[in-house]
């Protein structure tokens, strides 16, 4: 158990370090899918190799993080799905991390073409 | 039916994880909608059957597609060219100011074994398809071979068939002319030798396959990582230096050739290098992990708890697999790349999962991750059906057409002429252009190649424009009704700008001029040299 809390403690921070800049990266790459080219994310950044080498390893980071919380609750539920109560169990007032990490990840798999119908009827930004 | 299956394909194929995730929703919700709280016994048949039936429908597919002598990739006859070239003598990674533009940055095994395969079995577009194809049937069966060893023959069997269900869903990737098709072959070998092999001889088979890989690909090595850490939990670590000598020395053994350079093959990876990613691929790539490592998963919490593997050995290989798919996920996001270079990665974990299952009872705790498996072999089949319908339908297709044949006639009636290929962006009569340089020994211009190097901002030298300019080439066939050397680069990054500059189109328009056509080529020859 006294691993298992260093582990949640570590995570905490890691979110902190991570989760920010990969929500502000997610709001961006969704503008540009609303906005602009949908699978041509960021061009001019990703044509630079050490900045597109850092935005990818944000993502990355990102992802590894999710997986990491969901193994920690997992294990701990010792289930592949675990139920709500023990979620909130395992991560008590930090819950609501979760849910932000979970909004993130739900905006960035959004389908795009979805994304396009909200830049083109609702924005009025895309072609 | 059919035109549903390939909107499907085109509009959510790519997605399996998002795919199994529904499925495993809905079984969730018909399971609690009858409140069923134990996984259903006839899951582990459903899967089995699901998954075997695929074992057949692959090597019947690899057996279609390698006899028949067409290509579906414009880079698979880039491939058979290249290697027959090196074969013969020529330089692989040629300089960036020569007037040749066909280099490419895989590493020099995956073109000497296409030359040496044409060398041994006479040089032709089959041969080359027949390498591959032995490569994927090969690669599946050192896949039971190994899993046998650490499970139950069923099972072995039932995972080996969830692999073809996997290398179904990219279409022909496991067995086609590029190097993809070695490097699973490898990786699979590489995983027999460790799974049935001990002390010494693991060690040298295990680096002899490890230098294999770094040879097909720069990113080979990522491959082997889990390979080698087989033998630093054997019990004997030393056998690590040994396996690591071995690999240097094979990787290192083709760049003795004297036409395979190594400086100009880190020149043009460290060109490729600076193509930067594209941030939707690499989305797409993990999302293919999350789909391959998901059985894992399932299956541990399938277990009960006190039988699951918590051993370092077991971890460690775990955790070797998802650093190593994490790496190459980032390198197979830059433009050209894709999911297809997880598929290396396919044996290994089929492995982790047999030996995490072994001859344990499964689906005995945690029905929805019983569940889980049952969705990800779903998605998994279905996704391969829609893949494999659409590749079927091509095949189909071009068999109707026989444009190596007509480049073969043209040849025949012109003997002793040096024809090349004109593109029009990629047409896929040029697919045929094997048949040429096997004939005249040389190939000018690769449009992949030339397509690879604009991405890499390199332009085409004053070298290939003069080559043209002074007629190097009698004749230069254009599929029938294009205009020569026109059409755009398919990489977004270049905003479809012209593959080929102005200059060259002027240079062709100087020199050559329409002679005629054949079947599916117009032809254009030197105008100051007619063609006997």
């Amino acid at each position: 158990m006294m691993a298992s809390s260093a582990i949640r403690t570590a995570l905490t921070w890691a979110w902190w370090l991570i989760m920010p800049p990969f929500a502000v990266l997610v709001l961006r790459l969704d503008a540009e899918r609303a906005c602009a080219a949908p699978y041509e994310l960021l061009p001019t950044a990703t044509a630079i190799p050490a900045l597109a080498w850092l935005l990818a390893a944000l993502y990355v980071a990102a992802h590894a993080l999710l997986f990491a919380g969901w193994l920690a609750t997992a294990i701990h539920a010792d289930a592949l799905v675990p139920p709500l109560r023990t979620i909130r169990a395992v991560w008590g007032p930090r819950t609501w991390m979760l849910v932000v990490t979970a909004a993130i990840f739900v905006l960035e798999y959004w389908p795009v073409p979805l994304w396009r119908a909200l830049g083109r009827h609702v924005v009025g930004c895309a072609p | 039916m059919l035109e549903l299956l390939e909107s499907f394909r085109i509009h959510a194929a790519g997605r399996p994880f998002l795919i199994a995730l529904a499925i495993a929703v809905a079984f969730g919700a018909l399971a609690w909608w009858r409140s069923q709280r134990e996984a259903p016994a006839a899951i582990g048949t459903a899967i089995a059957a699901l998954a075997i039936a695929a074992i057949p429908a692959y090597a019947a597919s690899v057996v279609c597609y390698a006899s028949d002598d067409h290509y579906f990739d414009a880079a698979e006859p880039t491939m058979t060219i290249v290697g027959w070239l090196v074969a013969h003598g020529q330089p692989l990674y040629h300089d960036p100011a020569s007037a040749e533009r066909y280099a490419h940055i895989y590493g020099p095994l995956a073109f000497v074994a296409h030359g040496a395969a044409q060398r041994l079995f006479g040089a032709g577009i089959e041969t080359s398809k027949w390498l591959g194809g032995a490569a994927g049937l090969i690669g599946l069966a050192a896949t039971w071979l190994a899993l046998a060893a650490v499970t139950t023959r069923r099972r072995a069997l039932v995972l080996t068939g969830s692999c073809a269900l996997v290398y179904l869903a990219f279409r022909n990737y496991t067995f086609w002319t590029r190097p993809d098709a070695l490097l699973v072959a490898g990786v699979a070998i590489g995983q027999l030798v460790a799974a049935r092999t001990r002390g010494v001889a693991a060690a040298v088979g295990i680096g002899l396959v490890s230098g294999l890989l770094a040879n097909l690909k720069f990113t080979g090595p990522i491959y082997a990582v889990p390979l080698l850490l087989t033998l630093a939990f054997s019990g004997r670590p030393a056998l690590i230096p040994i396996a690591v000598s071995v690999a240097g020395l094979t990787a290192a053994a083709p760049f003795a050739l004297p036409n395979v350079s190594f400086t100009a093959y880190v020149a043009w990876v460290r060109l490729s290098a600076g193509n930067g990613l594209l941030l939707s691929m690499l989305r797409q790539n993990i999302e293919w992990i999350a789909f391959l490592l998901l059985p894992i998963a399932s299956l541990w919490f399938s277990l009960p708890a006190d039988v699951r593997p918590r051993d370092r050995r077991w971890l460690a290989g775990l955790g070797a697999l998802t650093a190593g798919m994490g790496a190459v996920a980032v390198a197979a996001s830059k433009p050209g790349a894709g999911p297809y270079h997880l598929l290396p990665f396919v044996p290994l974990v089929a492995f982790a999962v047999a030996d995490l299952i072994g001859e344990r009872r499964l689906f005995t705790v945690d029905a929805p991750a019983a569940r889980a498996t049952l969705a990800w072999t779903m998605a998994a089949a279905i996704v391969a059906t829609a893949w494999h319908v659409s590749f079927l339908r091509q095949m189909r297709e071009a068999r109707g057409r026989d444009e190596a044949a007509d480049l073969t006639r043209y040849l025949d009636a012109h003997p002793g002429v040096v024809a090349q290929m004109a593109y029009n962006g990629y047409d896929r009569p040029t697919y045929a252009r094997p048949v040429l340089t096997f004939r005249s020994g040389l190939y000018l211009i690769d449009a992949p190649a030339v397509q690879e190097h604009q991405l890499s901002r390199l332009s085409l030298p004053t070298a290939t424009v003069e080559a043209v300019r002074r007629c190097r080439t009698d004749v230069w066939l254009a599929p029938r009704g294009t205009e020569p050397f026109a059409g755009p680069n398919r990489y977004p990054a270049v905003a479809l700008a012209p593959i080929f500059p102005d200059a060259l189109r002027a240079a062709f328009q100087t020199a050559y001029v329409a002679d005629g056509h054949t079947e599916y080529f117009d032809v254009w020859r030197c105008r100051t040299r007619p063609v006997q």
